[in-house]
């Protein structure tokens, strides 16, 4: 059959490419085609366009501080990108090959003429390039930056390659991640890991230092006491303090690049291997009643043996409960124990400053930090409780059975409340030295303590609901930190753009009263505990812990009544 | 009594109509199997029978009890085995379907009876303390065909029940079949593999775009598609003659020769067909085997269906 003159057009530049040009065109069609993706990105120009507006100023200040604010606007514009590039590209990247794996569709793709070099670059420009759609998508908003003639192109340039090489980090932290580990959602708190390190990382960083140095290219004593010299961050800070050096530029690009380099390195070497088999499958059941009793009093990690055989579910108790804490939160108690310690050791030496340190402030910041790193850490636990139900494909069959969606719902809960607890446990363990050393006021303890119980149940339930709104788990973790920032933060962000000071005193009025009462837990605990130096408890912060504990048993309640509509019909 | 019955049921996802005014009676004892191409709609109407999935319209019965309304009292009677299904991590197979007793409310005391029973039959009780992650496919669909069991129903919807399995695991599968039927059960059966299906149903139902085609006893279908008989002469010796008394016989079509036997179409009786085969005699053919060929499944289904989705 003769070639039509469109089939011919269509064909010649998959044909002509390299056959990596038809893997990156199906990843970058496949990414864009999605919901997921126009949401992200409509959400996002949404978000710019609201920074925009609010900034923009009144006739009376555009001639006056025009060029002051175009950099304020390029700033927090070039920051959310920062953000975006922060939160979104790892996911994606980190999703690239470890989805592929369980679709089993990788082995076709290694199947093909493309080199694991091929599928590493494709998988990373399909990456990046959602972070330019993103970029071009805020091109129209940006280009407000320039009617107020403040900024130099030049600076926007390296703005610009800031954020495209930390991009660049940012996907091949993503990436390697996703050829490391089996599961989407390691993978993708891996590459958040990796993320970190990438923005913040401390050690390898002296390596291109020294390099430069020792090349005599850069004054290494220039840039030893910028703080964060080689972070992106602290790069584009300086950028809009109009303080970059040039070393300074050069350091965050190639600081950026060897990450990517060791990375892509790295990525290559594991896609060599084979992925190691599940733990449980390499691991064997004890049978030898001697050899159990002996590990079991092994201290501390074998407390707790996950393939002890477990005894029948009892009569008139909750099987979706038992199943979760005796197969779920049991087999990985070798895991809690450790969490529990690694929690205690961290929360202990982090008390230290507190204990040393006679001001209440000190006891107030450790708190604080608790409850930060709770609902940091919570939200991952139980974003994928539901989703992973229909990842694996159990949903159908728990969906025929006689377990109520009350069961179900208090089920995830309640385990998902237990792997949280370690954490909490050793915050009040480590915080046995603070009672002991300075013997506070038994009331901001509690406080203390009850803010820190809110958030972690409240992290707990954001968790579970944002598990029932999707049925992958990757967009049910983003979408349970969106939803723990715009509860955490969300007041701190709404007192920002209206500009309401956050005052540490004893409310003033019965406005002022509600405003402490719908602040975050987190924000809540800090003003109580520092608007009486005794820290006891004012009646705005008991409305506060009220109100956040009734919106967390609203919240289960809800993810009931949804999970009992959505058994009745597909997903 | 119809054990599972449809009436004019409808399921619409937004444009595309999955099943349109489907109505199914499924006798007690039946094992019914429902066939049809990919995207016909087979699936849906499973997922509509096992409470599942909300028709758009029309009603559905498990015995008796209508599957909207009373959801809850179906699942009692009702196993379902999905075409596609997981195992949880970390279990044996013992805890399993544990689990799933304990999620079928059966009481303790009774449970580690029905559990060894259930394992017995689908031949797993040497894999009882293995963790179901670590088993075949063959052995995933047996584990899970005896978590469809555990609670005794009386109605099973099996969807692509043998899709992946080997040869021996199919046959083996299409056994266990039989032996639920013997026990009484009431089988909905769906899948592809036409040829089981022949030997494992006694009813069968076609669905294309969404639509029943044809439904009722297999043989009686066959009966009603197919207007002539299909025969197949071998002769030892005489094929010449055979040929020509075949060409002169009225109401004998589209004779296929090969050698010393004939495969031709006789729109004949049984009476003329004797006839047939006494003039055949009689012209000197020494005949080896005379025989009207069975029709199978594949037949019905290709002439039956259109071959869309």
């Amino acid at each position: 059959m003769p070639r039509t003159g469109a089939r011919m057009r269509l064909a010649l530049p998959i044909g002509l490419a390299p056959p990596i040009a038809a893997l990156i065109k199906r990843e970058f069609v496949s990414t864009l085609r999605g919901l997921r993706s126009f949401v992200l990105m409509a959400l996002f120009v949404l978000v710019c366009i609201v920074v925009v507006v609010w900034l923009w100023p009144d006739e009376e200040r555009l001639f006056v501080q025009a060029a002051e604010l175009s950099r304020e606007l390029m700033m927090q514009i070039a920051f959310l990108l920062l953000g975006a590039c922060a939160l979104f590209v790892p996911a994606l990247g980190a999703t690239s090959i470890v989805v592929e794996r369980e679709q089993q569709t990788f082995d076709f793709l290694r199947t093909t003429l493309i080199r694991p070099s091929g599928i590493i670059v494709a998988k990373l420009l399909n990456t990046v390039g959602f972070f330019l759609v993103l970029f071009v998508a805020v091109t129209p908003v940006l280009s407000a930056v320039f009617f107020l003639f403040g900024l130099d192109w030049f600076e926007f340039v390296q703005a610009l390659g800031i954020l495209l090489a930390t991009a660049f980090s940012c996907a091949m932290a993503g990436i390697l991640a996703s050829a490391w580990f089996r599961k989407p959602l390691i993978a993708i708190g891996g590459a958040y890991i990796g993320v970190l390190i990438a923005m913040l990382g401390s050690f390898i960083l002296r390596i291109p230092v020294i390099m430069l140095t020792l090349f005599g290219l850069f004054r290494l004593s220039r840039l030893r006491n910028i703080p964060l010299a080689w972070s992106p961050v602290g790069a584009l800070l300086a950028l809009f303090d109009q303080s970059l050096l040039p070393e300074q530029f050069v350091l965050v690009l190639m600081y950026q690049a060897m990450f990517c380099g060791i990375c892509f390195a790295l990525t290559l070497n594991a896609l060599g291997r084979e992925p190691a088999p599940p733990m449980l499958e390499r691991m064997k059941p004890i049978d030898d009643p001697r050899i159990l009793h002996m590990r079991r009093h092994t201290w501390p990690y074998y407390l707790i043996d996950p393939l002890a055989r477990k005894k029948p579910i009892e009569d008139g108790r909750n099987p979706m409960l038992v199943r979760e804490l005796r197969w779920g939160v049991a087999n990985r108690g070798t895991l809690l124990l450790r969490t529990f310690f690694v929690g205690f050791i961290i929360w202990f030496f982090t008390s230290i400053p507190a204990a040393l340190d006679t001001h209440v402030e000190a006891v107030v910041y450790w708190f604080v930090f608790q409850m930060v790193v709770t609902a940091a850490l919570a939200p991952a636990f139980l974003a994928n409780t539901l989703t992973k139900e229909y990842e694996v494909g159990n949903i159908d069959m728990l969906r025929m059975t006689l377990i109520t969606s009350r069961q179900v719902i208090l089920g995830k809960v309640i385990a998902g409340g237990m792997v949280v607890l370690p954490f909490v446990l050793a915050a009040i363990a480590a915080s046995l030295s603070l009672v002991i050393m300075h013997h506070y006021e038994w009331e901001l303890l509690l406080s203390g303590y009850a803010s820190l119980a809110v958030c972690a149940v409240l992290s707990v339930a954001l968790g579970l609901f944002a598990s029932l709104l999707t049925t992958r788990s990757s967009t049910a973790l983003v979408l349970a930190y969106l939803l723990a920032v715009a509860v955490f933060a969300g007041s701190f962000v709404v007192r920002y753009l209206f500009d309401l000071e956050i005052a540490f005193r004893p409310p003033d009025n019965a406005l002022h009263a509600l405003c402490r009462c719908l602040d975050s837990p987190i924000i809540a605990f800090a003003v109580n505990a520092r608007t009486d130096v005794n820290g006891s408890l004012s009646v705005s912060w008991l409305g506060n812990v009220f109100l956040y504990g009734a919106g967390c048993v609203a919240l289960i309640a809800y993810s009931i009544r949804r999970f009992e509509r959505l058994r009745r019909r597909d997903a | 009594m119809a054990l599972i019955e449809t009436k004019n049921l409808t399921k619409r996802y937004n444009n595309l109509l999955a099943v349109k005014d489907l109505s199914l009676r499924i006798e007690e004892r039946d094992i019914f199997g429902f066939i049809g191409p990919n995207g016909a709609g087979k699936t849906t109407t499973i997922r509509i029978l096992a409470t599942l999935l909300e028709p758009t319209s029309g009603a559905a019965y498990i015995d008796g009890v209508n599957v909207v309304t009373h959801p809850y009292e179906v699942k009692k009677i009702v196993g379902f085995m999905p075409d596609a299904f997981g195992v949880y991590d970390g279990m044996r197979l013992r805890e399993y379907l544990d689990f799933f007793g304990a999620a079928y409310k059966i009481p303790l005391r009774k449970r580690r009876a029905i559990i060894d029973d259930v394992l017995e039959l689908t031949d797993l009780t040497t894999k009882a303390d293995d963790f179901v992650s670590s088993f075949s496919r063959g052995m995933k669909q047996r584990c899970c065909l005896a978590k469809t069991l555990i609670h005794d129903p009386k109605v099973l919807l099996l969807d692509e029940p043998a899709s992946g399995l080997d040869p021996r695991a199919r046959i083996e599968f299409r056994e266990l079949v039989k032996t639920l039927r013997d026990m009484g059960k009431t089988i909905l059966i769906s899948s592809h593999i036409l040829t089981e299906m022949g030997d494992m149903c006694n009813k069968i139902g076609i669905i294309e775009r969404g639509q029943l085609v044809s439904a009722g006893d297999f043989r009686e279908i066959l009966k009603q598609l197919r207007q002539t008989r299909e025969i197949r002469l071998l002769v030892v010796d005489g094929a010449d003659a055979a040929a020509r008394v075949l060409e002169e016989t009225p109401g004998v079509e589209h004779i296929d020769r090969s050698g010393n036997e004939f495969q031709f179409e006789a729109n004949l009786g049984h009476t003329e067909l004797a006839g047939l085969h006494e003039k055949l005699f009689k012209a000197g053919v020494r005949v080896l085997f005379f025989q009207e060929e069975e029709g199978t499944l594949e037949d019905v289904f290709l002439q039956v269906t259109k071959g869309g989705i």
